[in-house]
């Protein structure tokens, strides 16, 4: 089993953390584990992760990525007898393997895949490209490649616009005050709040 | 000459580019949960479509590898091309693998998804990956109903993937970053921002080589174009932070640097058993070294880029043509660095 904290080292040690009435058991390598004995609730990253939204730092799901409140909220009976009717997934074995079984399985787990996408998307609905985009004309890859060339020149062009000044800023903010640059800090806060103004 | 030896746009600070897009069938269970017989008919519809289309031919320019006829070394190459994931390398995961001849694009069928197309570029060279990356993909599309829902975009079975199903990924070389200590502060942004931050080879491997991997986490809730314009950007402010980390280091201890990467050269070109680590490490001197301009004669980039697809165990052996032992792989990589190092002119010699 693999760390839930760094994803990368084998988990060897099993913890307990609570907070606020909330439990979550984890599955932790030694550093990890470490880490987390000396800081107790102190250092809040850390901690904070499993309790908030947090991005997946795997391509997988993992039992922190489920989160508490999609446990506590739906019943344990309901959950476990829920099977997708197209290909038979069980509530269980999405839990287990982090994976649906086909499409329908959105809809059935609908309830508790919001929830997921929650924690690990940042929205839960698509706004990107519709399938067979090619498809409307004869021409029609060649329009495409024309279609996509264009908006990826655009990625270059639009770094440099106020609102991605503004992301950077706040990075190097957040680098500032955590490297205790204050004088930097301050500078950049200033800069932030003119663009923001 | 094959992609990955030749320079790319910022091929100082990024190696290379790698877009990957994810779609389904639409009338199939996804791979976990499909029967052999679901199987081999997805397989077929997949593989004889792609061949249905233009981009195919000739067909000589592609090679459509059946896994399970390949030992384990032959797909443990593929893999150190990043052309397998690593769950390929298992038995029953994967069955096709459709690449080009310059193996920049190809097409996993029935991995965690039924269609998995990867384009990669040397360099920083996101719209040339995508742009090849969703050729391919269109062209399936226009043929085959993938799975979607207007909710959720296209479906894949890991809601990870979900939505545009596109990660993209850019390999980064950051010795001045890391060296200088910066690049700790910068995983723990990045990671709140929703970007995955590894090392070479992938989900848990760690870092060797000054080398890391910076991919999108985020699929859904972002379009396509959000998703290569955030990570280009973002790379594109990391390029900038690296420049400024090695001027750092230069002026700190020029002396003490170039030390560093004359020794490591003194090693590369005078061993005679080395491991893979250690010589990751070293050849990451040498490039280092290069961008600085401390080294330049009777050494290049390409040569660099070379080493470093080599060197892997199963591409040594592949090299070799035949299975060796650790000691023999250690010393087969020592002769093959003394001899590139070595140079055209001093070769002849
Ligand atoms: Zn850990
Ligand atoms: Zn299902």
């Amino acid at each position: 089993m693999i760390c839930d904290q760094c994803n990368v080292n084998d988990a060897s040690i099993q913890m307990r953390l609570t907070r606020n009435g909330e439990t979550i058991d984890l599955n932790l390598c030694p550093t990890c584990a470490a880490k987390m004995q000396t800081v107790g609730g102190a250092l809040p990253s850390l901690f904070d992760s499993f309790f908030s939204p947090s991005w997946p730092s795997s391509d997988h799901l993992t039992p922190a990525m489920f989160g508490l409140d999609f446990d506590r909220e739906q019943g344990q009976l309901h959950r476990q007898t829920k099977a997708c009717p197209v290909c038979g997934q069980r509530y269980e074995d999405f839990r287990k393997t982090g994976l649906l079984g086909c499409a329908a399985c959105y809809e059935t787990f609908k309830p508790w895949l919001e929830q997921v996408l929650k924690r690990v998307q940042r929205d839960t609905r698509h706004i990107g490209h519709r399938p067979g985009l090619a498809a409307n004309t004869e021409s029609s890859s060649e329009d495409v490649n024309n279609k996509n060339q264009k908006d990826i020149e655009g990625i270059s062009a639009k770094a440099a616009e106020p609102k991605d000044k503004l992301s950077v800023l706040k990075m190097e903010l957040s680098q500032a005050v955590e490297a205790e640059d204050y004088h930097r800090a301050a500078q950049l806060r200033d800069q932030i709040q003119g663009l923001e103004a | 000459m094959a992609w990955y030896i030749e320079n790319g746009p910022k091929q100082e600070t990024v190696l290379s580019t790698r877009v990957r897009i994810a779609r389904n069938l639409q009338e199939m269970p996804f791979p976990n949960r499909m029967n052999p017989v679901q199987e081999s008919e997805a397989e077929k519809l997949i593989e004889n479509t792609f061949l249905s289309l233009d981009m195919s031919k000739p067909r000589t320019n592609w090679s459509i590898v059946r896994l399970e006829e390949l030992g384990k070394m032959q797909k443990l190459a593929l893999a150190e091309k990043h052309l397998l994931s690593k769950r390929m390398l298992e038995p029953g995961c994967g069955k096709t693998l459709i690449i080009n001849k310059a193996e920049n694009l190809s097409m996993m069928i029935l991995e965690e998804d039924h269609i998995r197309v990867q384009a990669m570029s040397a360099g920083l060279d996101l719209a040339k990956a995508y742009k090849e990356a969703t050729n391919l993909t269109f062209n399936l599309e226009e043929k085959i109903p993938m799975a979607w829902s207007d909710d959720y975009g296209f479906l894949t079975a890991c809601p990870t993937n979900t939505g545009t199903g596109l990660r993209a990924s850019v390999m980064l070389f950051l010795p001045g970053l890391i060296r200088t200590d910066r690049m700790r502060y910068m995983t723990d942004i990045l990671g709140k921002a929703g970007y995955a931050v590894r090392g070479s080879s992938g989900e848990g491997s760690k870092i060797m080589g000054y080398r890391i991997q910076i991919s999108n986490q985020l699929t859904l809730g972002l379009s396509e174009e959000e998703i290569l314009r955030d990570l280009q950007h973002l790379v594109d402010n990391l390029i900038e932070k690296e420049e400024e980390s090695r001027i750092k280091l230069l002026q700190a201890d020029k002396l003490g640097l170039e030390d560093k990467v004359f020794r490591s050269r003194g090693i590369l070109e005078n061993a005679r058993r080395i491991s893979y680590e250690e010589a990751v490490n070293l050849l990451a001197d040498l490039r280092l070294g290069l961008s600085l301009g401390l080294i330049s004669e009777g050494l290049s980039l390409v040569s660099l880029n070379r080493l470093d697809t080599n060197i892997g165990n199963a591409s040594l052996q592949q090299i070799c043509g035949k299975a060796l032992i650790d000691c023999e792989l250690d010393e087969s990589r020592a002769r093959l660095i003394r001899e590139e190092l070595k140079g055209p002119d001093r070769r002849t010699r």
